[in-house]
């Protein structure tokens, strides 16, 4: 069921009325089952999936805290055991077709077969959780819950199930125990957030979407159109995927849920670090909380630093999709973190700490994301290697003048995404009540004319749903 | 309802919320802006008083293909090409309806020129722009019309129609959307050395230049679809039985003309097995009313080289296209002038 569907929005107010109507103690049950009912709409036997890792993971969580001389290898086959349902179901037919393609090379004519999978929407999502309560609860950071229905929720909870936010136990599971009422401020700043993602996405992303697919057919593009076709998905896999995280935590919000925070400005990073800092918070604060420091961190060799760090953008780039070219993308910021690293430590520039450094390091900063969504966009690989290694010399006037067309139609959709959190903090800001509420509510109507008079012709699924 | 209004703590900002919506919402409502485009009745009385015997019916497959000056020529019979660009079986409907059948003489013949199996997708292209073009040749009694492209529309399509009948200004949304483009153009110009054209843009993005040669949007979204190449199960909610019964009551004899999509690697276009046996069975049907149906896929005379952008014939063969239609079905097509 897509957010954007006439089906979610009748799915919405009927889970929406009848949640608010029922006592708290079926509250929670209502929810999982209407959770559990959203995702078998997109696929039936997608359900059997979700509750067989969820009922794993519940079950190790709870051994976990009742033996302790078999703590490690319950704890490890809990991790494998959601791990398996991932890679078989993400990544089987890939690591198939690289055997193959090593077969091949070799001379033998002998081709291992490839499996007809469906991809079950969201699982990267929830397998993750599913992880990482699991190691909260093995390291004691977290007591697991005794309840199956709490736990069904936190994994399942609709909003966030297809493309997370990804939560922790610690900031969801805590929530489902306290009571919860019908709060209007709550209500009023779901809608507020449902209203932006849906126009970052149906606006802006499905707009620009238009010319991102078209310049990423094309068979021969030169530099400034293949910069213009980077630029516009920059600005497009921002709207898409910060648009879902606004919906998903809007319609939290109308069920009195706070789910974690996603973004925060990613495009005004600084530097490589700074803009994992920003992009996805969830998915890097996972990385960095399970994988990256229990490595080591940086609080190791240098040598052995490189190594951690390496293996966490390895996952990072892999966590996106089977695919060559979002391994790539992982690594290409492996390499800025040490180019990063190496100017700061070595040379050590005065530019780092002026006063005025963003004004370069801003759009610097900018300009290597734009290179590295480009490596995200293009599964081709050797489109992509033909793509880096373009002239920026050899391109001819009429594509240099079409490039342009593109940048200003691109940033003309750009607009609204700087002017308006902006005219919202003022919002915000306002302290006289009376007004306050008024210009509250116009805004919120202002947005929802202007997603009906702007919205793209054509719309499709949200960019992180495949992973 | 009532439950979670009671459990709502403070009411106040709930009753200011819905005064606030009734007042906003009721507003844009008061303002009746309607823009309904009046029937084109200029078209109407251009077609009668030119008086053709031949009528073409179409989009862009049609235009780019067929020459009616040069057919004219060919076939002594004068000619007229009923053309919206874009439309598809709704327009054609229309075309033939509210067009051909109020002629004062009737055509010997009317050929409908059409791609796979838009005949029986009769919702396709009905809305946004395409409404507008559909508004100037309907007639507001156009009941059925507007039955057959409503039952067809999916969902949210149906949700928006009737947010659009609460709210008619929203029918603004094509002038934004031309005005956003227009206000694109306006700044490139200042910022491009010399005068920027949009072919330019066109050009970059010629089918010819893509990867895979990709069908444009009309194909896209239908014929590709496996869901519409069951033709029982999309004939009866369709345009192709309103047009075959009123050829048949008014005796006008109807040519359906399949157009040759761009070949692919110099040789025809791919065609399913689905596909294939949709044609076969538009085929009887047509033909079980007697009717004519002409395909030209497969035909080796039309050449890569005669194509332009997409599925388009371009301005150079257009005259080669009119001699090699003229000529395919001059036999086939055994009418006897009507009395004039």
């Amino acid at each position: 069921m897509l957010f954007q569907s006439i089906d979610f929005l009748i799915y919405l107010v009927i889970t929406f009325i009848f949640y608010w109507s029922l006592p708290f103690k079926y509250k929670k049950i209502f929810l999982v089952l209407v959770s559990y009912f959203f995702y078998s709409y997109i696929h039936q036997w997608f359900f059997f999936l979700l509750f067989t890792q969820t009922t794993i993971s519940f079950f190790v969580g709870i051994l976990l805290t009742k033996t302790s001389n078999q703590k490690k290898k319950i704890f490890v086959a809990g991790i494998l055991s959601n791990l398996v349902f991932l890679l078989f179901f993400k990544y089987f037919n890939f690591f198939i077709e690289n055997i193959n393609a090593v077969i091949k090379m070799s001379g033998i004519s002998f081709q291992l077969l490839t499996l007809e999978i469906i991809l079950p929407i969201g699982i990267s999502f929830y397998t993750f959780q599913n992880i990482g309560y699991l190691i909260d609860v093995y390291r004691g950071d977290f007591e697991p819950t005794k309840n199956f229905i709490d736990y069904n929720l936190f994994i399942s909870f609709f909003p966030k199930l297809i493309a997370g936010p990804i939560e922790r136990a610690g900031n969801f599971l805590n929530q489902i125990t306290i009571p919860r009422i019908p709060q209007f401020d709550k209500f009023i700043a779901g809608f507020q957030l449902i209203l932006w993602g849906f126009f970052k996405k149906i606006v802006i992303a499905d707009n620009i979407a238009v010319i991102v697919n078209k310049i990423f057919l094309l068979k021969d593009p030169d530099f400034f159109i293949v910069s213009a076709g980077a630029f516009a998905f920059t600005i497009q896999i921002f709207a898409d995927f910060s648009g879902y995280t606004d919906i998903a935590r809007g319609i939290a919000k109308l069920f009195g849920f706070d789910l974690l925070k996603n973004f925060d400005k990613p495009y005004l990073a600084k530097s490589p670090s700074d803009f994992w800092r920003r992009w996805h918070m969830s998915l890097s604060e996972w990385i960095r909380d399970y994988i990256y420091i229990p490595l080591g961190g940086s609080r190791v060799s240098t040598s052995r630093w490189v190594v951690n760090l390496f293996i966490t953008f390895f996952i990072v780039g892999l966590w996106h999709g089977a695919s060559w070219n979002y391994i790539i993308w992982g690594l290409y910021y492996w390499v800025l973190y040490l180019i990063y690293r190496f100017f700061k430590t070595f040379f050590n520039y005065k530019i780092f700490k002026t006063k005025y450094n963003y004004l370069v390091s801003i759009p610097f900063m900018f300009l290597l994301t734009n290179i590295g969504w480009l490596m995200f966009r293009e599964v081709d690989i050797n489109y992509l290697l033909q793509y880096l290694y373009l002239n920026p010399f050899k391109s001819s006037l009429n594509n240099i003048n079409a490039s342009i067309y593109l940048f200003i139609f691109v940033s003309m959709y750009t607009l609204p995404l700087v002017i308006l959190p902006y005219v919202n903090k003022i919002i915000q800001n306002i302290k006289i009540n009376n007004y306050a509420t008024f210009v509250k509510y116009a805004s919120m109507l202002i947005l929802l004319i202007s997603i009906l008079l702007l919205k793209s012709d054509s719309s499709g699924d949200f960019i992180y749903f495949q992973f | 309802m009532k439950m979670i209004f009671k459990r709502l703590k403070n009411r106040k900002p709930v009753i200011a919320f819905v005064v606030f919506i009734c007042v906003m919402l009721i507003i844009p409502m008061l303002y009746r802006y309607e823009k309904i485009k009046p029937f084109n009745t200029d078209l109407l009385n251009e077609l009668k008083n030119y008086d053709p015997e031949v009528v073409f019916i179409g989009n862009s497959m049609l235009y780019t293909r067929i020459d009616a000056e040069y057919y004219s020529q060919l076939s002594g019979k004068r000619s007229f090409l009923l053309k919206v660009p874009g439309l598809t079986s709704a327009g054609w409907y229309l075309l033939f309806k509210n067009f051909v059948t109020e002629m004062n003489n009737k055509p010997d013949v009317v050929y409908i020129f059409f791609r796979d199996t838009l005949l029986t997708d009769p919702s396709f292209r009905t809305t946004g722009k395409y409404l507008f073009r559909l508004q100037r040749i309907s007639h507001r009694d156009d009941v059925v019309f507007r039955n057959i492209v409503f039952k067809n529309k999916t969902g949210m399509e149906r949700f928006e129609f009737y947010i659009g009948k609460i709210y008619p200004f929203l029918s603004y949304k094509i002038q934004i959307d031309r005005s956003i483009k227009n206000a694109n153009d306006v700044i490139a110009n200042s910022l491009i050395a010399g005068e920027f054209s949009k072919d330019e843009i066109n050009q970059l993005f010629d089918l010819n230049n893509f990867r895979s040669v990709q069908s444009d949007g009309e194909n896209i979204n239908s014929s590709d679809d496996t869901k519409f190449n069951n033709f029982r199960d999309r004939l009866p909610g369709s345009f192709l039985p309103l047009i075959v019964d009123m050829a048949k009551k008014k005796n006008i004899k109807v040519v359906f003309v399949r157009v040759q999509k761009r070949p692919v690697g110099g040789i025809p276009p791919y065609q399913s097995p689905e596909l294939i046996e949709y044609i076969s069975e538009l085929k009887s049907y047509i033909e079980s009313n007697n009717l004519i149906f002409y395909d030209f896929t497969g035909d080796s005379r039309i050449t890569l080289e005669m194509y332009g952008s997409g599925d388009h014939i371009n301005e150079k063969s257009m005259k080669k296209y009119t001699k090699l239609f003229h000529d395919s079905l001059k036999d086939k097509i055994k009418v006897l002038p009507k009395p004039r």
